[in-house]
């Protein structure tokens, strides 16, 4: 089995979700780790591009074909675009979790809220797995 | 001498209570002005489950390619026929309702049926002649029709009520249901699935925000409309709907209704082919003429009953949906009821009590409920405990494909009681049933889980739940 990834240039949540930031927007999708745990994805619920969320909000969802899990917004913001490619093909989050398999682009409310996400090794050592 | 027993609507409740009432040895008449069986038989649950299951048989069809099936066509719906089948199974049990009146000793009378006085029901016939009934007890069934929106008055053509919808013999393209509740979702689900393309607009935080049913379950109902591609426009409010002969334009905006005024919806303006307006039921009490014995209601119309059903004049009751706004408007109350109305009219004290009345939603996944969920437990001052489980866990739903579901089961954290369950998932509205029972008869989470159940049956998620509360699950 390949090695879970968790490149060092993204910032985490401790509910698994990684961010991405460029400019004024940050990308977010789930971690290798995430995926791994969830299995095999059959649906992945995402919101609109207009809905702003909280820190700690529900966005979306994902379910596998054992599990179902909430993703929660690591900080407020408002949703600029989603993926569209999830809808017909949830395991694209499966496969390339960092890439294809992004969920939600966002404006953050705040861009200093980027120092309230965790560093790779936070994560890791989170989840146990540093 | 014998006494005379008048029951006014042939509903669910009414020609059971005729049936009891005649067997409890009343001379006893059935007023109907429409066809014997009701809302229920005629423009409500059977009806609406004979086209929903040919949307379904649809639904399964075009999925087939998951089952290892191969079609070699696209297949499609006609309504025409799925109308003509309706028809036939609608007659069909009118016809076992109508004999069942004659076997029972019922004579019924095919009008419409007014008070004339505190002893006497007038009824227009056909054929415009009055005819007088004399009676010592009356039981009022009557029922309610479709509630319409103050400003957006339904036409039948573009602007539908839930009756127009049962006897639509073409398929819209697109429809807006106005209204997130159970015929609502019901609607929803069932138009989506016959491959109509559809838009839900609710004014509460939630669909399906109704006493009993709590947010995780509306959340996963929300959710399986996302699946579904059902859109679904929670905190909006109708504020008007253009309807011409080229379609309907919605206006909606956000709702004064919602608790989060933040995330209200925002303006905009849908466009459908046919807009449904489903935002609940008004009491058909309207043309009774019940002041003429006295008989009180309330401002929304529907008829005040004590928890005897009777109502304020002696020897009048009132069962059913027309007996109260807030107890269960459900066909299977109204049966419930025409039990202790027609005890009540024979001289007993019987109390209705509506705490174990099971809910059914014929959506996809189905919801079912019973009892208290555990913030009612909690309300009432029991300290209760809820664990949950999801459908996906158990082999048979894996089998059958329809993963989307959740059990809750609540239970007195001191006694093991079960209070109440609900279910969200495959086949929920048939194992409320189970759940019901164990509500009713005080059973207890140990011996739920002490009842064997067969496998691999969907069944099992009561059993698997029950275990999980005993810290025992075997596959949670």
């Amino acid at each position: 089995m390949a090695e879970l990834q968790f490149p060092q240039d993204l910032s985490y949540s401790a509910e698994h979700e990684w961010i991405a930031h460029s400019d004024g927007t940050w990308t977010m999708g789930i971690t290798d780790y995430a995926q791994d745990q969830l299995g095999d994805l059959v649906f992945v619920e995402l919101p609109e591009a207009g809905d702003t969320f909280a820190k700690g909000d529900v966005f979306g969802s994902v379910e596998s074909v054992k599990s179902v899990s909430e993703l929660y917004c690591p900080v407020d913001c408002e949703v600029v675009e989603v993926n569209p490619a999830l809808e017909d093909d949830p395991n694209l989050v499966n496969t390339d979790p960092y890439g294809k398999g992004w969920m939600i682009k966002v404006t953050p409310a705040n861009v200093g809220d980027k120092e309230i996400l965790l560093s790779r090794e936070d994560y890791l050592t989170g989840v146990g797995l540093a | 001498m014998t006494q005379k027993l008048v029951v006014i609507g042939g509903g669910p409740g009414g020609y059971a209570a005729a049936v009891k009432a005649s067997r409890a040895g009343f001379d006893t008449t059935l007023v109907e002005e429409a066809q014997l069986g009701g809302t229920c038989l005629n423009r409500g649950c059977i009806p609406s489950k004979i086209i929903r299951q040919s949307a379904q048989l649809l639904g399964q069809i075009k999925a087939a390619n998951a089952f290892g099936i191969t079609l070699d066509a696209t297949p499609g719906l006609d309504m025409a026929r799925v109308q003509k089948r309706k028809e036939t199974i609608l007659n069909a049990q009118r016809t076992g309702v109508s004999k069942l009146m004659a076997h029972s000793n019922v004579r019924v009378v095919q009008g419409r049926g007014r008070l004339h006085s505190s002893q006497q029901v007038e009824v227009v016939l056909e054929d415009g002649e009055l005819e007088y009934l004399d009676f010592d007890r009356l039981i009022l069934a009557c029922g309610t029709v479709p509630a319409a929106l103050p400003d957006i008055p339904f036409d039948g053509e573009r602007i539908l009520s839930s009756d127009h919808v049962l006897e639509l013999d073409r398929l819209p393209a697109s429809v807006v249901i106005i209204g997130g509740g159970v015929i609502g979702c019901e609607f929803a689900f069932m138009l989506n699935e016959a491959g109509v393309k559809v838009t839900v607009v609710e004014a509460l935080d939630r669909v399906l925000s109704i006493p009993g049913f709590d947010a995780p379950g509306s959340r996963l109902m929300e959710r399986a409309m996302k699946k579904a591609k059902i859109k679904c426009l929670t905190r909006a409010l109708v504020t008007e709907v253009d309807a011409d002969d080229s379609g309907c334009r919605i206006t909606i905006g956000p709702s004064p209704f919602c608790r989060d005024q933040k995330k209200a919806a925002r303006e905009q303006v849908l466009e459908a082919e046919k807009t449904i307006v489903v935002v609940g039921r008004t009491p058909a009490t309207r043309g009774l003429a019940l002041d003429r014995a006295g008989v009180e209601t309330d401002h929304r119309g529907f008829i005040v009953t004590d928890d005897h059903l009777a109502t304020s004049t002696p020897g009048i009751f009132a069962i059913g949906d027309v007996g109260g706004f807030g107890k269960p408007m459900l066909a299977h109350t109204a049966v419930y009821d025409a039990r202790i109305a027609v005890a009540n009219a024979a001289g007993e004290q019987r109390q209705a009590n509506y705490d174990t009345v099971p809910s059914a939603v014929f959506t996809s996944p189905e919801a079912a409920w019973v009892g208290l969920s555990q913030e009612e437990a909690e309300a009432a001052g029991i300290q209760a405990v809820s664990d949950t489980l999801l459908f996906r866990t158990m082999g048979k739903v894996q089998v059958l494909g329809e993963l989307d579901g959740e059990a809750r089961i609540t239970s007195d954290a001191v006694t093991g009681r079960i209070l109440g369950v609900q279910l969200v998932g495959a086949h929920a509205t048939e194992l409320i049933a189970e759940a019901g029972l164990a509500v009713q008869n005080h059973l207890t989470i140990d011996q739920l889980a002490d009842t064997i159940h067969a496998h691999p049956t969907v069944s099992e998620i009561m059993v698997e739940t029950a275990w999980k509360t005993q810290k025992q699950a075997l596959h949670a």
